[in-house]
């Protein structure tokens, strides 16, 4: 049986930690969300029932996201059916907006709104409160924000003030949503949040990998532009417990199918 | 072996003009361009947002759009056209006309043009392609099916669902928001919508796609909140868009980084002014560069093809690769023994390298 992807990345400890952020940086002309996908994934066959996912859909459909987990060996609808899997689909919210001839067409995403939903979804798969103090295991919630970057660019609205900056706006709607680990802990569940940034032009997004991520994936393409044997270059960063230790890295070639992938650590050529 | 559907997005009943690609189950419409079909498997999938960026003041995107168009108005299938150039109608009007075929024969492929099929191979440093991507199409097929040399319309193609934009040509609005142009394309691609989440019950199946071309909208277009918006039309409705813009527009370079993130086809056409640098390629009018493929429901990169040109001869457009001979030989030298190789540096700067002393 093929390996996890977290597992072929000699991480220390758990990558799903409470309140830790795990970001996915897109660099160059790359697609880095199979990242995404196969954190879902080992996320699913790690906690198995006590797994609940949030799904924030900015660029790709449910429909893809189902396929490619079908792929992977997780079954998108079962989660679905079960209530462990929510999406909040911005692409579908933006269609009926668009479509809507009725509607006057903003097609702003209010970021508020946005965090009372997730909120709201994230109560709802966690359940009521612990009443009694007794010990329930505990629930492990993943939310993933499939395209930070997309949010900063459709005019991210919300804070009700115009002066604040779009990434100052997103920042602090990761922040709450990194917070709600707070408002489940009562419930025995903790949050952990995904998320994916573009590199194309922007300070935002390295500032999100290098600042605020636990774990950092870095998605880089071929120098050369193609090859046979490797699909793309994969550095990851993980931020140390406490601060007087080292940031661990560790830089991969990665070989990308439809159904695996294989990670080729590369190793520091000394002249 | 029953083909399992997808969960959400069903597409319907066979729609004419639509093909199987070789690549994970998508459905894809030809680009009206056999030899462009070739190369990215079988043409644009319906579903996607295909950028071709074209180098001013050449307009070899708006061929390519003009043949996408023309390909849809044979399918009867319905047309929409926005340009900021010229106006729109000018596409319904001059699209190029079918090629006729000679002795009733659909596969020829001698019209005075070198032949590329892989079991012919002319020039000794070359390799043909070995797999085909679609089934019946060969990499490399110079057989065009438009030719530019007669102007047809939209209905003498047979088709009368030719929308163009109004918003564009409105000068109340000037200038146009995306906004405007965005919503303008929703209200086309409505009636084409395939997404199960509705909550307005079963839809009748959808039995027609709509093309979507936008000619040279660069302030329009070239911007994430644009993109996205398209992108979320064209996923969810029996759709796909064809966008042509210039390498000068007036867009910034991060803006258009922004906006490409969100199409699924990126192509580049470099035109080649050098008559010299034209005929050692092989006789090509400008380079074409498949900068990106995405294919929707999988994560598996698309191998992206490599060192193509584009030629408009006898006004037709077709596309095939280049002949790029090896570097620093002369094509017809035989390679002398590599047991001569030998590198010597005397008082000089000299180095000798197969018999040929190279000076610096």
């Amino acid at each position: 049986m093929a390996q996890g992807f977290l597992s072929s990345l000699d991480l220390k400890g758990s990558v799903f930690g409470p309140e830790d952020l795990l970001v996915t940086y897109q660099n160059g002309n790359v697609d880095g969300s199979f990242v995404l996908h196969y954190l879902v994934g080992d996320f699913v066959k790690t906690f198995g029932n006590q797994s609940r996912i949030l799904l924030v859909l900015s660029s790709e459909t449910v429909n893809h996201w189902n396929s490619v987990g079908s792929k992977l060996g997780w079954n998108f609808g079962a989660q679905q059916a079960k209530g462990h899997l929510k999406v909040i689909d911005l692409g579908e919210e933006l269609f009926q907006t668009l479509t809507n001839s009725e509607s006057p067409g903003d097609d702003a995403i209010d970021l508020e709104k946005l965090y009372t939903n997730s909120r709201n979804e994230i109560e709802s798969m966690c359940g009521k409160p612990n009443d009694d103090g007794g010990k329930n295991d505990t629930v492990k919630v993943l939310i993933v924000v499939e395209d930070l970057t997309s949010l900063l660019f459709h005019k991210a609205s919300g804070s009700g003030r115009t002066e604040v900056s779009p990434e100052r706006q997103v920042l602090i709607f990761l922040k709450k949503l990194l917070k709600l680990n707070d408002v489940v802990a009562g419930r025995s569940a903790e949050v952990t949040v995904a998320t994916l940034v573009n590199s194309c032009g922007t300070y935002f997004a390295s500032t999100i990998g290098k600042v605020l991520a636990a774990v950092a994936f870095e998605v880089s393409p071929l120098q050369t532009g193609y090859s046979e044997l490797f699909s793309g270059y994969l550095v990851v960063k993980q931020r140390p417990a406490s601060c007087d230790k080292e940031i661990w890295v560790k830089s991969y070639q990665y070989k990308l199918d439809d159904r695996q992938i294989k990670l080729s650590p590369l190793t520091k050529l000394n002249f | 072996m029953k083909r399992k559907e997808s969960t959400n997005i069903s597409r319907g009943p066979r729609i004419p003009g639509v093909l199987p690609s070789s690549r994970f189950g998508e459905q894809v419409v030809s680009t009206g361009i056999p030899s462009l079909d070739s190369y990215i498997g079988g043409g644009i999938p319906i579903g996607s947002i295909c950028l071709l960026k074209d180098t001013y003041p050449c307009r070899y995107g708006d061929l390519v759009l003009k043949c996408f168009l023309a390909e849809g108005a044979v399918y009867n299938h319905d047309l929409y056209v926005a340009s900021d150039k010229v106006s729109p109608k000018i596409f319904g009007d001059e699209l190029p006309a079918l090629k006729k075929k000679a002795g009733g024969n659909s596969e020829e492929q001698n019209e005075g043009n070198v032949n590329l099929n892989d079991h012919s191979l002319k020039i000794a440093w070359r390799y043909g392609v070995a797999n085909p991507t679609t089934p019946g199409v060969v990499k490399g097929q110079k057989e065009a099916k438009f030719e530019f040399k007669k102007k047809t319309t939209v209905s003498s193609l047979g088709n009368s669902n030719l929308k163009t934009s109004e918003v564009l040509e409105r000068k109340d609005l000037m200038p146009v928001k995306s906004l405007e142009l965005l919503k303008e394309i929703a209200q086309s691609v409505a009636p084409f919508d395939v997404s199960n989440s509705s909550s307005s019950g079963p839809k009748k199946p959808v039995a027609n796609l709509i093309r979507i071309g936008i000619s040279h909208c660069e302030e329009q277009t070239l911007n994430a909140q644009f993109m996205m918006g398209l992108r979320a039309l064209v996923r969810r409705t029996n759709s796909c868009a064809v966008i042509t813009v210039s390498n000068c527009s007036p867009v910034s370079k991060s803006q258009e980084l922004q906006a490409e993130q969100f199409v699924d086809y990126i192509i580049r056409l470099e035109v080649i002014l050098e008559d010299k640098r034209k005929s050692e390629l092989g006789d090509v009018d400008g380079i074409c560069d498949v900068v990106k493929i995405a294919s929707a429901n999988t994560i598996k990169p698309n191998e992206l093809p490599r060192d193509l040109g584009f030629s408009f001869r006898n006004k037709r457009l077709t596309f095939q690769e280049l002949h790029i001979p090896p570097e620093g030989e002369n094509t017809t030298q035989r390679e002398s023994s590599s047991r001569s190789v030998n590198i010597s540096s005397g008082s000089s700067c000299g180095a000798t390298i197969r018999g040929k002393s190279i000076d610096f």
